[in-house]
């Protein structure tokens, strides 16, 4: 049984399901994202968890025990939230030391913990000030804190990153990957930032419209998308647009000026529509030649503009069927803009899916 | 020199209206109240007989207390009840909170008098409650009117709405969602609202109960009218030192007594209270 | 849907404290169209009363006279809490707590202390008879703080960064003030007015000590009201409640439409997020 399970979990909001059925077990030790765009319902989900939105239907289980009905207080569950809520009118200390009042813990021991808390998050000092006295990161390390000190059973973290900047953030990632590991207990979180959640988890589960779309290892969510859904918003991609036709093991797309070549693909019956998407970084560059036949999974392009980004370039390449992306290691031999350029990739390197049904 | 321009109209034009208006005739009843009235003449000569009178005469002090006595109980019903309505509003009124705290205003706004009048309406000799009991066949009651009682419900009456709207005002401002916080971190509702929501509203709550006690201390109208024999106020009898009496120099004292009593509240009030500990953050542009 | 017993106690506070409130309110309108003012339950109707009540002359010129102030107090109080608005959140910097205590100090004293110490003032000081302006001038202290305290919450959400923006576009101070700051803080201001005429309208404390002779609407009302409640009163009250609900529903729309706030915030998205 795993530690955590949600089981046909579905919220509704007037007419609107803002969860919809969702089912998923996390296991003790994980550290699992809820991944999706603004609206997608996975705050709402987070919260259900948390004990502050009782679930229209389904159930919600906590080391064996069905929370469903239990009020937040009972859960023995914590949360680090996007906008921090410290307690405004208490100082750093007295804001660490909450969840232990609570639990009703003998001053010597919220004393130690406190302590312990303060260490391991680099407070030492600050324990007088107050919430408004700090800067955002530190608010940041406080919220995280007051998280970690009751040592809960599952820690709900909502976008608790969405207010730093970007260097904060990338520091904090590493550091709330390290606490997770080393106090061995689930981290729940919720982020519409795709790097984040790709930095951190173990798993993934991509959510939209209130479901859950998949729920895998992060590896398999970046290079094995499940749902077109999917390639797009994990990761930078290329999209192509064409019509499907089987041969032996592979699925081959024709669009206009362009012809894929994928994977085999059952699910695409001859002359549907269907989508292809490349990764930026998966589509590598070469010098065009004159005399250049055109070959599956290559088109002639010519590069636009060319955007530094430290260790490797992107190259916004202009082909005929319009722009697209790719991003070389600095390594690589470099372009300048206005060259002409082959644009390849590999056959295992395409995602396809159905394009049916979209608009 | 356009730079010092700007300060001195902003800042110095009001600071010279209030210094004018407001501080040089508090000053002048502090002037006046170490003089004497003779037969309707002021004599200007500094003795402090005023306060001895004030001191000594029990019936003043007899006012005094019962003026502290019918502020106290005013201002902690009103409180008292304005919490869970401003609560209420917060929680349940939904699209309608602005009409419901409008509504409050309503009463408020339409002056002294005029409230007075529709409470003698309500428990008058002539008034509702009574013609309702006649109406029914029973004897009119005459035990509520001009009574302390009396004086007290047309207190609550004329500051109620004040008080609802500025705990109003603090719960609308208050983030409801450090509740949550509490409450996933471990706390009962019960201990949220005392660990948070209490202390972050007591500020505002304070002022509520201020603006209500400091009028109330110095009512006039509704102890007059409303109130019995026995039911003579300190600000009643002040007002009485400007009129009938004539003796100026003795209300001037009571009015400094008055002014002393309001300034030592909110004196307390501010020293009791660490306005860190309520989450006060500076005033400003926040 | 539970149904929860605590919802239920805070609602019927609620809805009681309605009643208390307006059951007056309710019960002195009945009365004043009605030939049984007395018990006008069921009312016999007739206008009577308030014809009487518009035929008598002390009671126009009270009128007149209450109208006067409370325009007056009005405009002067909210222009000073505009100035004394900007001022505080623009150049006081940190003397502003000091500045905002002096503001706001006339919340803390009782009305009957400023009339009576503005009587002293003017009476024994500098030797003034009961006056209009002098009436007026002490009005506005009291619906100063007010004003202040209405139009801060409006401005508090002004960016002030929207001056500067338009100042290095090239706008002078004044037409900075034309162009960008008023056309945002009006409805504040007007909101501030609304509030502040109706104080000073409805006021005697204050007017009562510095008027003398000269009635307004609040005084001879009081004045009556020494000789007992007549169906004249209800009459009288019943017609200023009829211009406050007015007014107020001005400030309602105003503050339905979103134009103005008053510390009032939009209502938090519930999280369907």
């Amino acid at each position: 049984m795993a530690y955590i399970t949600l089981d046909g979990v579905s919220k509704q909001y007037g007419s609107v399901w803002a969860v919809d059925r969702v089912t998923m077990a996390i296991e003790k030790h994980e550290f699992v994202s809820l991944l999706g765009p603004s609206g997608s319902g996975k705050t709402t989900l987070l919260r259900i968890i948390a004990g502050l939105e009782t679930p229209t239907q389904g159930r919600v289980l906590i080391d064996g025990e069905d929370v469903t009905h239990l009020p937040p207080h009972r859960r023995g569950v914590a949360m680090v939230f996007q906008e921090f809520l410290l307690f405004p009118h208490r100082t750093v200390y007295e804001n660490l030391a909450f969840p232990l009042r609570m639990l009703k813990l003998p001053k010597g021991e919220i004393e130690e913990r406190v302590e312990w808390v303060l260490g391991i998050l680099a407070l030492r000092g600050l324990e007088k000030r107050y919430p408004n006295q700090l800067s955002g990161g530190q608010q940041q390390r406080v919220a995280l804190g007051r998280g970690l000190v009751g040592r809960p059973k599952v820690l709900l973290l909502d976008e608790p990153l969405a207010n730093l900047d970007r260097e904060l953030r990338q520091e904090m990632e590493v550091e709330i990957r390290k606490h997770q590991t080393a106090l061995g207990i689930p981290f729940i979180y919720v982020t519409h930032n795709q790097e984040e959640a790709l930095s951190m988890s173990d798993r993934i589960a991509v959510v939209r419209g209130g479901r859950i779309e998949d729920f895998a290892a992060r590896t398999d969510i970046y290079d094995r998308p499940k749902t077109a859904f999917i390639a797009q918003f994990v990761g930078r991609s290329n999209r192509f647009e064409g019509l499907a036709a089987a041969a032996g093991d592979t699925t081959t797309l024709r669009g206009e000026g362009i012809v894929i070549e994928a994977p085999h693909h059952p699910g695409l019956p001859a002359g549907s529509r269907a989508a292809a998407y490349v990764k930026n970084e998966k589509i590598r560059l070469k010098p065009a030649t004159p005399g250049d036949a055109p070959a599956a999974n290559a088109l002639a392009a010519t590069i636009r503009h060319v955007i530094l980004r430290g260790a490797y370039a992107e190259y916004v390449l202009g082909w005929a069927g319009g722009e697209i992306v790719a991003s070389r290691p600095r390594s690589e031999a470099e372009f300048s803009a206005g060259t002409d350029v082959v644009a390849f990739w590999d056959k295992s390197d395409v995602d396809l899916f159905s394009a049916t049904g979209e608009p | 020199m356009k730079a010092r321009l700007a300060p001195a109209l902003f800042l110095g034009l009001p600071t010279a209206f209030l210094v004018a208006l407001f501080v040089l005739p508090l000053l002048s009843m502090l002037v006046l109240s170490v003089w004497r009235t003779e037969s309707y003449h002021i004599i200007r000569e500094f003795n402090l007989g005023n306060y001895h009178v004030l001191a000594t005469e029990g019936a003043y002090m007899t006012f005094l207390v019962r003026s502290l006595v019918m502020a106290s109980v005013v201002s902690l019903i009103c409180t008292a009840l304005a919490w869970p309505i401003a609560y209420a509003i917060i929680l349940y009124g939904g699209r309608y909170r602005l009409l419901l705290t409008l509504g409050f205003a309503v009463p408020f706004l339409t002056g002294e008098v005029l409230r007075i009048i529709a409470l003698q309406g309500l428990l008058g000799p002539i008034g509702l409650l009574n013609g309702v009991l006649m109406a029914l066949g029973a004897a009119p009651l005459r035990v509520i009117m001009y009574t302390n009682v009396a004086s007290a419900i047309g207190l609550v009456y004329l500051y109620l709405p004040i008080v609802v709207t500025v705990i109003y005002l603090s719960l609308l401002n208050f983030d409801q969602r450090l509740i949550d916080a509490a409450k996933i971190f471990g706390a009962s509702p019960a201990r949220a609202f005392i660990e948070v929501t209490w202390p972050l509203n007591l500020f505002g709550t304070l002022i509520g109960f201020a603006l209500c006690f400091i009028p109330c201390l110095s009512a006039t109208l509704a102890p007059r009218f409303l109130g019995g024999p026995n039911g003579t106020l300190y600000g009643m009898a002040m007002a009485q030192q400007f009129g009938e009496s004539g003796t100026w120099a003795l209300g001037a004292a009571m009015g400094v007594v008055l002014f002393a009593v309001s300034v030592l509240l909110v004196v307390i009030v501010a020293r009791l209270v660490d306005l860190r500990r309520t989450g006060f953050t500076g005033f400003g542009r926040g | 849907m539970r149904v929860k017993p605590g919802k239920i106690a805070l609602l019927s506070i609620v809805v009681l404290t309605y009643l208390f409130l307006y059951l007056p309110i309710l019960h002195i309108g009945l009365a004043s169209f009605a030939r049984n003012s007395i018990f006008p339950y069921p009312p016999k109707w007739t206008l009577d009363t308030m014809q009487r009540l518009f035929a008598s002359s002390l009671y126009q010129t009270a009128l007149g006279n209450s109208l006067i102030i409370g325009f007056a107090s009005a405009t002067i109080a909210t222009a000073l809490a505009g100035l004394a608005t900007i001022g505080l959140m623009r150049h006081a910097g940190r003397r502003a707590p000091l500045y905002l205590a002096l503001f706001i100090a006339p919340l803390f004293i009782a009305e009957v202390l400023l009339g009576i110490s503005s009587l002293i003032f003017n009476g024994l000081f500098l030797g003034l008879q009961g006056n209009m302006v002098s009436a007026v001038l002490a009005n506005v202290v009291h619906c100063f703080s007010y004003a202040l305290l209405i139009i801060a919450t409006q401005l508090y959400r002004y960016d002030w960064r929207l001056d500067d923006a338009a100042m290095v576009f090239g706008a002078s101070p004044a037409r900075t003030f034309f162009e960008v700051t008023l056309p945002l803080v009006w409805p504040g201001l007007l909101g501030a007015f609304i509030v502040t005429f109706i104080m000073a309208f409805n006021n005697l404390e204050i007017s009562f000590y510095l008027l003398g002779a000269t009635p307004t609407l609040p005084s001879a009302a009081w004045g009556a009201l020494r000789y007992g409640v007549k169906p004249e009163l209800y009459a009288l009250a019943t017609c200023v409640n009829l211009v406050v609900f007015l007014l107020l529903g001005i400030m309602f729309v105003l503050m339905m439409t979103g134009l103005v706030t008053f510390g009032h915030r939009p209502e938090r998205e519930r999280s369907a997020v």
